[in-house]
């Protein structure tokens, strides 16, 4: 499902943060033109799919897979359903960022930090539009949650098709800013 | 009959939705679908025989998700899929079966790590696995990038004889999920051959209106249409689309009356949609698409189209006569390739980039694909393929993304005999000199001719004459002046009496002339006027350019002379130097301000030689930023700005260098296998091109065989890792490093490195910034 762009906004903090030694001035226009390159070639689109979920403390049972992890089990716990999803900026970011590279390394390095910015903001727009959706956003590689797990979790949700987010051989997603995770879904709801 | 002579005859239609039906169904969690042919064949040719009853021709095989990167036994998923379409149509009487092809599930290089022959390779597998069962047609569906539908495409030409549907997802922009447009897929895909083409999944009818009309209006093959029904929505857990049977087939009316030839339905719609469907749009006349006329080449986002509004396609990127991209060749640093592509991309009116890699003693097919791969990486502008090799060419036009347009082929038997077919298999459009065995024609009737027999002798190949472009040939007056009244000449005819599209290396006319530019801009203009409708020129030249929107402003091709006037804005603002504040170039690195380097840059060469401008102002000033970076009074970022500044310098102060001889102080770097992150990477280089050190740069995931290749000669490598679970690759290729070039130096850094871990893992050296790599690489080098 697609998210608007205009529901994304920039945590202009955050990134200014990353533009520290730079004349304030120079920064914020910086930011200013940076943020309209990625802002032009974002198409944010998420993904989710519930399951049931039964948790022992130190494994997740979802039905039709097992994941082995003290902190998936501990963020879970008590839940009976948990909901899978993810949530993507798009390849036109990944496109910009290395036509950037061959450019300017100064732009490439704003744009890369404004962009890693908007996907955690779109991570928060789409868990937003999770229906009862609750707790910690639950990444595979947190911890012990195994990175593996996500060639679990993205063909469940069917993030290939739907919102075009794909695995490498090492599970690293691409488009590179994306955000994947497994929520709790609140108790009272079944 | 077959099913290309029954869809001259009528419309067909489709099967809907299987994979949202078997969910609805209660497709167990975590199955997919193409699993249940084995475990439960009753259901899905139960499905088969409910879509052929409510009216379908052409029912999919049940082998969407079915490849072998994917599933080991793909083999016999696909069978069990046959038996299931077979045995339907065999209960029904009628129905054509379709090998279902889906995506792969993985993205291609240059953004994924999935290399493009290996995508080729597992749609090969799986179209050479399922063309034993004898389908009627191969559909390759839903695909949502341009460069895998290519991958499918090419592996179904190369497999069967099978006819060749495809069809892509567009999103509600209008446009694949990697930027194509439908005039970018519909020229490429009837390049390569499809038989059928047009649009499934994404949307809903509505949303799809519009995209039909697009192919109705420019594709020459029946068109496709499976929408969804309607958009999803979860509503207590299940996926349910909003667009009812009815309201679906009375959309689908509209879409069969603007053209859509072969009808029917993806996620959401049931043998009920399908009924209602063939309902509605049967009795709606019916017309088979009429061959169409516009020459196009496109890239992986849009099409150029050859329609009179000249296209002007830059030339910069060929060793002839420029020495800086010959040497560039020879030393594969392509990063320099990539920004003279840039530049000329930044022009206004540059539509298309020529490519020509043809050095002396290169492997030019290698160099030359390369070009192209990393040009498409960087700019979505359409590319020329320009080689006299043939294996140049072939190589470059698998690879290339898009519709290619190849330069070229001449009217030798030689020639066609070797490009033709490439042309044709690889669905570009090519330049056709008018020239041949005896050389070239010294009248117009002579070169027309030739054009003539070209245009003929491609289409025993099967190549449509509107791919055909010709180059009357410009040659220069300053040997036979009647050279420009010929080429002229010849244009005027081609364009009468061929049809065809023309272009021409303009400049070519005042070669050996003093002043040039006055000539080749009135020649341009002449040519223009005579109907060329392209031309390879240098999109630096103002005059040409001024031409050229002059022209366009005369024939209204220029609405409003909108372009025109933006033109003069930009001329009438050039850079002014800051009066009374003139920085010297030193200060302009040091406070990272690029528009004063380059400038600063500019006026200091007038008084001193480049090498002295580099060491006594580039380098000092660099090192004044690093240290200060170092000392943490200075951050990345003005590390950046900085370096940001000495590169622009640098590429003013390049123009004035000799080529440097032999390798100089080469360092190759690499972001290793397993591994896409590489900004730190990138960063590293940056410095290290500013310090005066030549960069081979690998790119990312790249494999610890290809650094060991690039390493040869060199006295240092830098690999670089953000994940603890790529540091075994970084560990391997160190010790292939080590063993192939005893002495040969290794510097490691990443987020997951540290000092320890990079001596555990055999690094020479660990480098925690880039700064640092900067520092060891003066020391190995003898600088600094």
């Amino acid at each position: 499902m697609n998210l608007p762009v205009n529901v994304l906004t920039l945590d202009r903090i955050e990134v200014r943060a990353r533009l520290d030694g730079m004349p304030p001035e120079q920064a914020e226009q910086m930011v200013t033109r940076c943020d309209t390159l990625v802002r032009t070639q974002m198409r944010p689109a998420y993904v989710f799919r519930e399951s049931a979920v039964h948790i022992t403390d130190d494994e997740c049972d979802f039905g039709f897979c097992r994941v082995h992890s003290r902190g998936l089990a501990s963020a879970l716990a008590g839940a009976e359903r948990a909901v899978f999803f993810a949530v993507t900026l798009g390849i036109g970011v990944d496109r910009l960022l290395t036509r950037l590279a061959a450019a300017s390394e100064l732009e490439r390095y704003v744009c890369d930090a404004i962009a890693s910015a908007y996907a955690e903001a779109a991570a928060n727009a789409a868990q937003e539009r999770l229906p009862y959706a609750t707790g910690v956003r639950f990444s595979p590689g947190y911890g012990d949650f195994p990175l593996s797990f996500q060639s679990t979790l993205l063909p469940y949700a069917d993030a290939a098709k739907q919102a075009g987010i794909t695995l490498t051989d090492e599970y690293l997603m691409i488009p590179t800013k994306s955000i994947s995770a497994v929520m709790r879904i609140q108790d009272d709801h079944t | 009959m077959t099913i290309l002579e029954r869809v001259k005859t009528r419309r067909l239609y489709f099967d809907g939705g299987t994979g949202s039906l078997l969910q609805k169904q209660g497709l167990p969690a975590g199955m997919a679908p193409e699993e249940r042919s084995i475990s439960h064949p009753a259901e899905i040719t139960a499905l088969h025989a409910a879509y052929l009853e409510a009216g379908a021709d052409i029912i999919k095989t049940n082998t969407f998700g079915i490849n072998p990167l994917k599933y080991e036994n793909y083999t016999d998923y696909l069978h069990a899929a046959f038996a299931c379409a077979k045995r339907a149509v065999e209960q029904a009487g009628h129905g054509y079966v379709a090998l279902d092809v889906g995506p792969l599930g993985r993205m291609l290089e240059p953004f994924g790590d999935l290399p493009f022959e290996r995508a080729v390779e597992a749609f090969s597998a799986v179209v050479r696995e399922g063309a034993k069962e004898q389908p009627d047609l191969i559909l390759i569906e839903t695909m949502n990038d341009s460069y895998e539908t290519k991958a499918a495409l090419l592996a179904a030409k190369e497999q069967s004889d099978l006819p060749v549907f495809v069809t892509n997802a567009y999103d509600a922009g209008g446009t694949l999920m990697t930027g194509a447009d439908p005039l970018a897929m519909i020229a490429m895909l009837e390049g390569l051959g499809a038989d059928a083409i047009g649009i499934n999944c994404s949307v809903g009818p509505a949303g799809m209106l519009p995209l039909v009309r697009t192919y109705a209006h420019y594709a020459s093959v029946p068109i496709i249409v499976n929408p969804n029904a309607g958009l999803p929505s979860v509503r207590d857990g299940r996926t349910v689309y909003d667009v009812a049977p009815q309201a679906f087939a009375d959309t689908m009316a509209e879409i069969a009356r603007a053209g859509g030839c072969i009808l029917g339905g993806c996620c959401g719609t049931t043998p009920e949609y399908i009924a209602r469907l063939r309902e509605r749009t049967e009795q709606i006349p019916y017309v088979y698409p009429k061959p169409k006329t516009h020459t196009l080449v496109s890239s992986y986002t849009h099409a150029v189209c050859f329609d009179g509004d000249p296209v002007l396609i830059g030339e910069r990127i060929n060793p002839t006569g420029k020495k800086l991209v010959k040497q560039a060749l020879e030393q594969r640093d392509y990063s320099y390739i990539l920004q003279e592509g840039l530049r000329q991309a930044d022009v206004a009116g540059v539509q298309m980039l020529d490519c020509n890699a043809g050095v002396p003693g290169i492997d030019e097919a290698e160099v030359l694909s390369q070009v192209i791969a990393r040009l498409q990486t960087v700019t979505d502008l359409p590319l020329q393929i320009d080689s006299t090799l043939p294996a140049a060419i072939e190589r470059s036009a698998r690879i290339y993304n898009g519709k290619p347009l190849i330069n070229s082929v001449n009217g030798s038997q030689q020639s066609m005999n070797a490009v033709l077919p490439i042309v044709k298999k690889y669905g570009g459009a090519v330049i056709a000199l008018t020239m041949d065995e005896d050389g070239i024609p010294e009248s117009a009737d002579g070169r027309f001719a030739i054009a003539r027999r070209i245009v003929e002798r491609a289409a025993e190949y099967g190549i449509d004459r509107k791919n055909i472009i010709a180059d009357p040939l410009a040659m220069t007056i300053s040997a036979g002046q009647q050279s420009a009244r010929i080429a002229l000449e010849t244009v005027e005819r081609i364009t009468a009496e061929l049809g065809i599209a023309t272009t021409m290396g303009v400049s070519n006319i005042s070669f050996g002339l003093p002043a040039r530019d006055p000539i080749n801009a009135a020649f341009f203009t002449l040519a223009l006027g005579k109907g060329l409708s392209s031309a390879i020129v240098n999109p630096f030249s103002e005059p040409l350019m001024q031409a050229y929107r002059a022209y366009r402003a005369l024939t209204a091709y220029d609405r409003e002379c909108m372009d025109y006037i933006a033109a003069l804005d930009e001329g009438e603002r050039p850079p002014v130097p800051e009066k009374g504040q003139t920085l010297s170039l030193a200060d302009a690195i040091e406070r990272g301000m690029s528009d004063a380097a380059e400038q600063s840059a500019h006026a200091m060469l007038q008084n001193c030689q480049p090498l002295e401008l580099i060491n006594r102002e580039v380098v000092p000033a660099l090192n004044r930023v690093g240290e200060a970076f170092e000392q943490k009074r200075a951050f990345l970022p003005q590390l950046l700005m900085s370096a940001d500044a000495a590169s622009r310098a640098f590429a003013v102060i390049r123009e004035h260098m000799p080529p440097t001889e032999g390798d100089g102080d080469r360092v190759v770097l690499a972001t290793v296998k397993g591994d896409i992150h590489d900004i730190g990477k990138n960063i590293v280089k940056a410095l290290l091109e500013n310090f005066g050190f030549s960069v081979i740069d690998l790119g990312r995931d790249v494999p610890p065989e290809r650094v060991v290749e690039a390493a040869r000669g060199c006295s240092l490598v830098g690999l670089s890792a953000l994940m603890t679970t790529t540091v075994p690759a970084m560990e391997k290729t160190i010790h292939l490093l080590h063993a192939a070039y005893p002495g040969i130096q290794v510097v490691v850094g990443g987020a997951v490195l540290t000092q320890e871990y990079a001596d555990s893992i055999g690094a020479d050296y660990y480098s925690k910034d880039a700064m640092e790599t900067v520092r060891i690489a003066q020391k190995i080098f003898g600088k600094g």
